[in-house]
């Protein structure tokens, strides 16, 4: 038996790949913090926080399409049509905040449905699909409110809109319980469940052999379709949850409000890829990506980098995750 | 037992088994044999439920069964493809890949690691099941693949090829481990294209030959001329008349392999098969792309003479080079266009078109239908006939009976013979050390980017 054992060790990724996603988060914060006084403050902190918990949200959404191998683009209006959603139950049909919750959970689990029918029914490549989707969605909002935001007191034939954002919804977005922002503990607890799910669960680990090799894991009797239904519907899922917060903080309903969202999203999903080295999508690699990009915006406005020119940035920031990322799949194969 | 009671497979017309009776028992290494083509992975396919025969049934401890592929793996029958890469997820780590996963109840990693850690010691792997799978060299995962079958109590091992592309040394050490696995009491299916590992491991050796059992009986009685009987056949020697070299030169050539970076140097004659045999990786396909202009690095090539530059593809045609690529549908082949299309694709006539398909004898309904409703050997006369229709010197054929059934086989060498008859020069490579015997007038071998002495049979 002795010359029969193998002893094989492998290359680990080392350098900047494995820990490089955190160094950077604390050379940023203290980059920030060294020249800008205000950056290290509990009021900026808080607001870090806030603006992360929107775009983590969706991120964690795209993260879940890309662990079963798909990519769901559509979460940016998915978010939208969630908080025109949220804003009309309350703002034109006067209702509770059950309904201003249920609404959008509900639009958000369809928008996961039509992904799932387009992709796994039709067979179309995801990317393409959720594209159009998200075409279809942008569209369905612009008709709905033709084009017009919904906010508190406004104009509707007849008078004026008779319902109002009501102060229990507000305090999702805005309020906080002792000094933490509801948000953040939002956040934690969504992003846990979701790690918890993936890890320890026998649904949540199949979602990963389906993403890693589609052949194999239907070969080993995984109802490959349905994990794929799942992946989408949980996307729509936190894209809608990711719309209820924002609607909540900005205290309107607003057409394409997340829009912009996407990119970020998607950047914090591929930066998640290369913290703790493994090479693919896993939750706390997203958090600590959406982090990262929270971080890296709040600071570059502190320093006064316009809007416009922030996207530079992240768009730079993208690829350097995708290099890493991809850098680390060349050598699985 | 598991068994195989006179199976016949049918596809569309084409017959690849027919009226097979095949037992495989517990604790037996049986040996599997074949041309390409012959019905060896057509018979694994119906043993581990990926197919379902046309006639006959398949027997499974004395009573008939209807296998799927997860009720296969759940009666612990477990096929190891010849691409593990297939079958493995490449990046989750070792252990999530050892245990299977039907038999998990609850995911606790502590215990899942320690559960991998004992199949992999069984195998002989002593390794850190947190790695992703996909850093690891191919001995390894097949061996990952073997601890996976252990695992869901494999009565019945399929290993398709499992030396092929392994080194001596590894390929040795992993018979070494099959036979400590028989001795435990699985059943194994070994196909291989080594003599000398069927006749050291192997208790009865089965010969397929065009969807039939040529031999079924000990290796180790086999002369080699039964071996080669047994696997051609008497009338494919037949069909098969070398013709005899020139003594002009055709091509002298010094190359740099880019992938091994070896230099290799050969000579073909006019009128010469020159058969290149070797494992996959053994560095075929890059000498036939080299030739070919496809590695972009300068090399030294004399044509009748006259030095060569040929630096892409496009000069090698105007060279008269041919070129029928190892993977046919994805680089021989625009599988959506037209017969016609295709055989004009590079120049020609199109009234001599159906003149060249009949004389590769090519099974279609209209020359206007796509290629992608051909057989694999009908496709494999497509890739051939865009090379005929012009005058070419030089035929680089790249493994060009894989995948093609026996009729088309045998007229894919008549076509070889005649192209050197008429004094073209003919470079054929094949992992079959038969079929090199069979073609080419002259075989070298390959092993990792170098001639090598003796070939692996």
């Amino acid at each position: 038996m002795a010359q029969l054992v193998l002893k094989q060790r492998t290359k680990r990724f080392s350098g900047i790949g494995q820990y490089g996603t955190l160094f950077a988060i604390l050379a940023l914060i203290a980059i920030f913090g060294v020249t800008n006084d205000q950056f290290l403050t509990y009021a900026n902190f808080s607001d870090i926080i806030k603006s992360v918990s929107i775009v983590s949200l969706l991120a964690l959404g795209v993260t879940f399409s890309l662990i079963v191998g798909g990519f769901d683009l559509s979460v940016g209006s998915t978010a939208s049509l969630a908080t025109i959603g949220a804003a009309s139950s309350l703002v034109l049909h006067s209702q509770e905040l059950l309904v201003a919750l249920l609404v959008p959970i509900a639009l958000g689990v369809l928008v996961g449905l039509l992904n799932a029918l387009v992709t796994i029914k039709f067979r179309l490549p995801d990317l393409l699909a959720t594209l159009a989707i998200m075409y279809v969605i942008n569209g369905v909002q612009l008709t709905y409110t033709k084009g017009f935001s919904i906010y508190d007191n406004m104009p509707i034939e007849g008078g004026t809109a008779p319902g109002r954002f009501i102060p229990s919804f507000l305090f999702i977005g805005q309020g906080s319980i002792g000094p933490v922002p509801f948000v953040a503990i939002l956040m934690i607890l969504f992003f846990a469940g979701a790690h918890l799910f993936l890890t320890y669960s026998k649904t949540g680990r199949e979602f990963y052999y389906v993403g890693s090799n589609v052949e194999a894991a239907r070969r080993s009797g995984i109802a490959v379709n349905r994990i794929k239904l799942y992946a989408y519907v949980l996307s729509g899922l936190f894209a809608a949850i990711g719309g209820i917060i924002l609607a909540s903080r900005i205290g309107t309903g607003q057409v394409s409000a997340g829009a912009p969202l996407l990119m970020d999203a998607v950047a914090a999903a591929y930066i998640g890829y290369a913290v703790f080295g493994t090479g693919r999508p896993n939750v706390v690699g997203t958090l600590i990506g959406a982090v990262l990009i929270g971080i890296l915006l709040n600071g570059l406005t502190m320093w006064d980098v316009p809007y416009y020119a922030q996207d530079i940035v992240k768009g730079a920031i993208l690829i350097a995750a995708l290099g890493l990322s991809y850098i680390q799949k060349k050598q699985l194969t | 037992m598991l068994r195989l009671e006179r199976v016949t497979k049918r596809y569309g017309d084409v017959t690849v088994l027919d009226d097979v009776t095949f037992t495989l028992r517990r604790g037996e290494i049986h040996g599997l044999l074949g041309l390409n083509g012959a019905g060896k992975s057509t018979l694994v396919k119906l043993l581990s439920g990926a197919i379902i025969p046309t006639s006959g049934t398949v027997e499974l401890d004395e009573t008939a069964v209807t296998l799927t592929p997860a009720e296969a793996i759940r009666r612990g029958v477990i096929t190891v493809s010849q691409e593990v890469d297939d079958a493995l997820y490449l990046d989750l780590p070792v252990y999530e890949n050892v245990v299977p996963w039907q038999t998990i109840e609850r995911i606790r990693p502590r215990e899942l690691k320690q559960r991998a850690a004992t199949y992999l010691k069984r195998v002989g792997l002593e390794i850190d099941v947190t790695e992703p799978v996909g850093r690891f060299p191919l001995s390894v995962k097949q061996r990952i693949l073997i601890a996976r079958a252990l695992a869901s109590d494999a009565a019945y091992l399929l290993l398709d090829e499992p030396t092929a592309a392994l080194s001596t040394d590894d390929a040795a050490a992993l018979l070494k481990l099959l036979q400590s696995l028989a001795e435990d009491g699985v059943g194994i299916l070994l196909i291989t294209h080594r003599s000398d590992e069927l006749s050291r491991v192997t208790t009865t050796t089965t010969f397929l030959r065009d969807g039939r059992i040529a031999y079924e009986g000990p290796f180790q009685a086999l002369s080699e001329q039964d071996v080669h009987t047994y696997l051609s056949g008497s009338d494919m020697a037949e069909a098969v008349e070398k013709a005899v070299p020139e003594t002009e030169i055709r091509i002298q050539a010094d190359l740099t392999l880019p992938t091994f970076g070896t230099e290799l140097s050969f000579t073909a004659y006019k009128g010469e098969v020159v058969g290149i045999g070797g494992v996959t990786g053994s560095g075929k396909t890059e000498l036939i792309e080299v030739l070919f202009g496809l590695s972009g690095v300068k090399q030294r090539i004399t044509l009748d003479g006259k030095p060569l530059n040929i630096r892409e593809p496009r000069q090698a045609v105007r060279s008269g080079f041919a070129l029928v690529p190892e993977e046919r549908r994805k680089q021989g082949l625009f599988l959506d266009d037209s017969i016609e299309r295709n055989v004009l694709a590079i120049e020609g006539k199109a009234n001599a078109v159906t003149r060249v398909l009949a004389s590769l004898r090519v099974k279609y309904d209209q020359i206007g239908q796509p290629v992608r409703e051909l057989s694999g050997g009908n496709q494999q006369k497509i890739v051939l006939s865009k090379w005929l229709l012009e005058d070419r010197d030089i035929y680089l054929l790249d493994e060009p009976t894989k995948g093609v059934d026996v009729t088309a086989k045998r007229d894919i060498y008549e076509l070889v013979t005649r192209l050197a008859k008429d004094g073209k020069t003919v470079i054929f490579t094949s992992s079959e050390p038969h079929e090199l015997e069979l073609v080419a007038n002259r075989t070298l071998w390959l092993d990792r980017g170098r001639w090598h002495q003796k070939g692996g049979a």
